[in-house]
């Protein structure tokens, strides 16, 4: 899947994110929303400095960091790893936490599981090719 | 009848205002790892400020 198509999808399913950046292995900018803004560029840093920092905190020790969240008063940043990609994003105050990590795992699986570009996520109507088949 | 109203209404906001002073937002980081726990740190666990810090720079 395409990292802008995964994050477009992203940003279109979870109305609480604002800011999203998808990085690679090695802290490269793949694909954000919206695209190379100043936010964006931003995020990344913060995403990169927030694992390590977070990897060096004692409660830390000797446990693989997969995902943290910073709740503030103005927003909250997420940070998920996984599949050899991170992903981060700001939200607006008080997020369902629960539902924002879960979104960001989805769009991280969603890029290792389709190589192919994804259909888009419009609902048409199915026509069955036998209407006797159908029931009808 | 409409003092009672009244009384109902000041009620009313008292309990909203004194949950709304009382329970500031604070700040809090939660951290997840690949074993299934997670820790939250809270207001004067190391580093906080320092992850705060940092988030504060994302928003």
């Amino acid at each position: 899947m395409d990292p802008a198509a995964a994050l477009a999808d992203l940003t279109e399913i979870s109305s609480q994110i604002e800011t999203a950046v998808l990085l690679d292995g090695e802290g490269g900018v793949l694909a954000s929303t919206p695209p190379g803004g100043e936010a964006a560029g931003r995020l990344a840093d913060a995403a990169q400095s927030l694992l390590a920092a977070a990897r060096e905190a004692p409660t830390s020790a000797g446990r693989e960091l997969t995902q943290l969240e910073v709740a503030l008063a103005e927003g909250s940043v997420f940070v998920v790893r996984g599949e050899g990609r991170t992903i981060a994003a700001t939200t607006v105050q008080e997020p369902t936490a629960g539902l924002v990590l879960y979104d960001l795992r989805t769009c991280l699986r969603s890029l290792a599981a389709a190589p192919e570009p994804p259909q888009r996520r419009t609902r048409s109507r199915r026509t069955p090719a036998d209407p006797e088949a159908a029931g009808a | 009848m409409r003092r009672l109203v009244v009384l109902a209404l000041l009620a009313a906001a008292a309990l909203v205002g004194r949950r709304r002073w009382s329970s500031p937002r604070r700040e809090r980081v939660r951290l997840f790892f690949a074993d299934g726990s997670s820790v939250t740190l809270e207001r004067g666990a190391p580093p906080l400020d320092r992850l705060v810090a940092l988030a504060r720079q994302a928003l």
